[in-house]
């Protein structure tokens, strides 16, 4: 069976290589709001040709225009955008949802202030709506307000505390103002949320191992292999962390654990210089020369 | 793979067949006797424990080598898994590029 990435990526080839039949534009869509990607140039260029299309039906077409929308003022490609904006609107006047569209328009064209001040005016129309509220750490965190968006984001999680995307976004942001504590709290909880997926692992390992200290550094490389593991050794970001943990263990002061003289840093590096030598064999001298044993 | 797991199903399927018509038969007797029903007798359960080990244990043997738990969350790179679309920031890079033209 084919994955649904590999699906993902030949219809982003097949356009790429100058298909544009809707057929293929449609497909393409639907594989990126079910894969959630962030394929704005594909989607902004494409997706303007499938607005008319017969091919949609009602529920479709306004996703369509939703989704081209955002991917347009992800571009800067206003007038696409605000040809969406503006049928959506005409066809649902009330809704929130169009409104935040709106908000990103604003957003979209560095108006922060007018945005965060419309997102105020829909939140204090339905109080517990979670996109909006997103929007207005959006908006804090890019205009580079990070303790702001803090501010905001744990407010929000105090009433969500089950989003996943929030505590990732909330340790990203610690992480950027160099609170690696809080950070690797987040990391944790996503930890516990979503086990089997290696990146929480791996930048859970990052932090504690950036944090330092004998204790944090030997934890750090229990993430970092769990990290590989779960990516069956093809992640060079995990085998250097694992590398460098290891190579930090071996330098440490002070009482040994037994754990210490484990051969997990010279399996890594092997593995590294393998993988070097697969996908680039020019620098594999180089890399091999680096990660030798010290 | 050899005859021996086909073999194994097959006839830990024949004792549990064996197995619920023996009980209906004892069920059929009691009834006969005029004796309440109450358990089966040990020689129905022996069959049936039989039975479902050898089930078990055919079926294992058919379905091949296991393989081990993994998650399919590595074929993604980490920009895939760590893209938010609710949290997306329209302040970067690409205001500074050209639009691109729509032929």
């Amino acid at each position: 069976m084919v994955s649904k990435t590999q699906t993902l990526k030949d219809l982003e080839d097949a356009l790429e290589n100058g298909a544009s039949d809707t057929g293929t534009i449609q497909k393409f869509l639907r594989m990126v709001r079910e894969l959630r990607v962030r394929r704005s140039e594909l989607v902004s260029q494409h997706g303007a040709k499938l607005l008319n299309s017969r091919l949609l039906g009602e529920e479709e077409r306004w996703l369509v225009h939703e989704q081209v929308c955002v991917a347009a003022l992800d571009c800067q490609d206003l007038e696409v955008a605000v040809q969406c904006l503006k049928k959506l609107k005409a066809k649902f006047p009330t809704s929130i949802r169009v409104g935040r569209l709106r908000g990103m328009a604003l957003e979209a064209q560095g108006k922060w202030e007018e945005a965060l001040v419309h997102y105020e005016k829909l939140l204090a129309e339905s109080p517990a709506n979670a996109n909006i509220m997103k929007r207005k750490v959006a908006v804090e965190r890019a205009r580079g307000n990070t303790h702001k968006a803090i501010e905001a984001l744990n407010e929000y999680l105090d009433s969500f505390m089950s989003d996943v995307d929030a505590w990732a976004e909330l340790g990203d942001l610690y992480v950027e103002n160099l609170m690696y504590k809080q950070a690797a709290f987040c990391f944790e909880e996503l930890i516990t949320a979503a086990p089997h997926n290696y990146l929480n692992h791996l930048k859970y390992a990052e932090v504690l191992y950036t944090m330092g200290g004998a204790e944090n550094v030997r934890n750090s490389r229990k993430y970092f292999s769990a990290a590989v593991d779960l990516t069956g050794g093809d992640s060079l970001r995990a085998l250097y962390g694992l590398w460098t943990a290891t190579s930090a263990i071996k330098a440490l002061k002070g009482p040994k654990d037994p754990e210490d003289e484990s051969p997990l840093g010279d399996l890594a590096s092997k593995q590294i210089v393998a993988l070097y030598k697969a996908g680039c064999p020019a620098k594999a001298k180089i890399v091999e020369a680096c990660v030798e044993d010290r | 793979m050899g005859p021996l797991p086909k073999f194994g199903t097959f006839s830990g399927f024949a004792f549990l067949c064996y197995a619920a018509y023996s009980t209906v038969n004892y069920r059929n007797e009691l009834k006969m006797k005029g004796v309440e029903f109450d358990g089966v007798p040990f020689e129905v359960l022996l069959q049936c424990i039989l039975g479902t080990i050898a089930c078990l244990w055919g079926g294992l043997q058919m379905s091949g080598e296991l393989l081990p738990i993994k998650s399919e969350m590595n074929d993604q790179c980490p920009e895939q898994l760590d893209f938010r679309g609710d949290f997306i920031s329209l302040n970067h890079r690409g205001i500074c590029l050209p639009p691109k033209s729509i032929e």
